[in-house]
């Protein structure tokens, strides 16, 4: 509580709503809703089970959520987790939180206390995600990963039918490439740069070409052109995605060049980028039980995927046995108002408005997608339950800060 | 109904990704369906509308919620 009553209000610009249930608006946010907080409420309980006794709460509002759980019989602990302690001093000077603050069965927590450990079962007050401060920000991240995960992984389901289909069309390669087991443990004690098409990868690329002897480079897709015309030919390419738009980044190739590149590929990619690629090609599988049937048919390993091909890259570095991986121009974010490196062929048109943002390498809040933040906390959960002896790196401050990882030095 | 009430649960459990496909097929559906409204009603449901659109777009879920569920799912039940 007082590290609540200590907060700074000045940095929140913020009004009552003149609706029937009046609720607070916080940098233009509802903190609830405006016209019945108690059946609001009540819909996000439906999060935690009935039989539940320990909960966590993410967030109190206007305390109608904390409240209507402790009408539960079952409850024995309610952890509230705040995210942001001027929202929660607003809050507390403007409503009455006696009819749940008062109960021994209450807990607050401050987000920036947490370290980013979610636990579960979890219910949130949403509006406070968007509210978070930069101490919560790893936490908010995550909490947004739980809320999203079980929509996005119906895209990765056995009944996606644009998936099956892709999968199919492919099996023909599958049938006859390699297991990426076979490139397990081929770079013991190595060191492994994993190149993504963040903008930082600009800076990183003389660095590169210098000291190009140096290091094993697995490129991810998006990352191949611009290596390329830097004269950088990488040790392998990994390509996961099934969106069509990734065709691009091998057409034009020289293929005499990269005859003798691997690919490492998910069965869902273009059919394109397997018929176009000159190399040895292995098929690697995702936890995802979308492959459970292909699987069944010609089993492979697998590799971890959580949304972003730097994840599985990532995980096939640790396979490969690095004792050090570097990330260039894995930025998540939009660093000088970019999404790509020079060369990728796409532009920064996607960008768009966006209010989502994380924290780079200074400190700083910087403009990305949800979708990124999500990539990057799953990131930050892998490296932080890799093996303790492979040391991750990060080659930029300019992108998302990516906790685990020390700076590359220039 | 389902897609408005998908939306408006979407919107108040924090489903972004849910909310916003739910919301965007809520306004395929509602095109017909205004353009058989009243010519007086039409300027104010455009005005919804965009409010509701606007609440999206800085994020203010649960007043977009509010919108659906209180103010829209009036022109619906009408």
């Amino acid at each position: 509580m007082a590290e609540i009553l200590k907060s700074d209000l000045l940095q929140l610009q913020f009004e009552m709503s003149d609706t029937i249930d009046p609720t607070l608006i916080i940098n233009g946010i509802h903190l609830s809703s405006g016209y019945n907080q108690s059946s609001e409420a009540e819909l996000q309980t439906e999060r935690i089970p009935e039989f539940s006794t320990e909960v966590w709460v993410y967030g109190l509002a206007t305390g109608a959520l904390p409240y209507a759980l402790l009408q539960r019989v079952n409850i024995k602990k309610i952890h509230v987790v705040i995210l942001n302690p001027a929202v929660a001093l607003l809050s507390l000077t403007h409503f009455d939180h006696s009819d749940w603050l008062n109960d021994s069965r209450v807990e607050l927590r401050v987000g920036r206390e947490e370290n980013g450990k979610l636990h579960s079962p979890l219910t949130v007050c949403p509006a406070e995600l968007q509210l978070a401060d930069d101490d919560s920000a790893r936490l908010r991240d995550k909490i947004f990963l739980e809320l999203v995960s079980p929509y996005m992984n119906k895209r990765h389901s056995e009944d996606n039918s644009d998936i099956v289909e892709q999968i199919a069309r492919n099996t023909q390669y599958v049938a006859k490439d390699g297991d990426v087991k076979a490139l397990f443990n081929t770079k013991v004690g190595g060191s492994i740069i994993i190149a993504a098409a963040g903008p930082s990868l600009d800076k990183s690329l003389p660095k590169m070409v210098v000291e190009r002897e140096k290091y094993f480079i697995i490129a991810v897709n998006s990352a191949l052109k611009p290596l390329l015309a830097a004269s950088i030919i990488p040790d392998l390419v990994i390509v996961i995605d099934d969106d069509p738009k990734i065709v691009s980044s091998f057409q034009a190739l020289n293929t005499e060049q990269l005859k003798s590149l691997p690919l490492v590929y998910f069965p869902r990619v273009p059919s394109e980028i397997l018929s176009l690629w000159s190399g040895p090609r292995f098929t690697a599988y995702s936890q995802y039980r979308s492959y459970d049937s292909i699987r069944k048919q010609y089993p492979k390993t697998n590799l971890f995927a959580s949304g972003s091909v730097l994840h599985t890259a990532t995980d096939l570095a640790v396979k490969m046995g690095a004792k050090q991986i570097i990330f260039v121009g894995a930025d998540l974010a939009f660093s000088n108002g970019q999404i790509y490196a020079k060369g990728t062929g796409w532009g920064d048109d996607e960008i768009g408005a966006t209010q989502h943002w994380v924290l780079d390498g200074y400190g700083n809040r910087i403009p990305t997608r949800a979708s990124f933040r999500g990539y990057l906390r799953d990131l930050e959960d892998y490296i932080e339950q890799a093996p303790a002896e492979v040391e991750f790196i990060n080659s930029s401050k300019e992108g998302a800060n990516i906790a685990g990882t020390m700076l590359w030095k220039h | 109904m389902e897609t408005l009430n998908r939306a408006i649960k979407a919107f108040r459990l924090g489903i972004e990704g849910e909310a916003s496909e739910a919301l965007t097929q809520l306004i395929d559906q509602l095109a017909p369906i205004t353009s058989k409204l009243p010519t007086e009603i039409t300027p104010k449901l455009n005005l919804l509308l965009d409010e509701i659109l606007n609440a999206f777009s800085r994020k203010d879920y649960l007043w977009a919620a509010d919108l659906l569920e209180y103010e829209l799912n009036e022109y619906i039940i009408e």
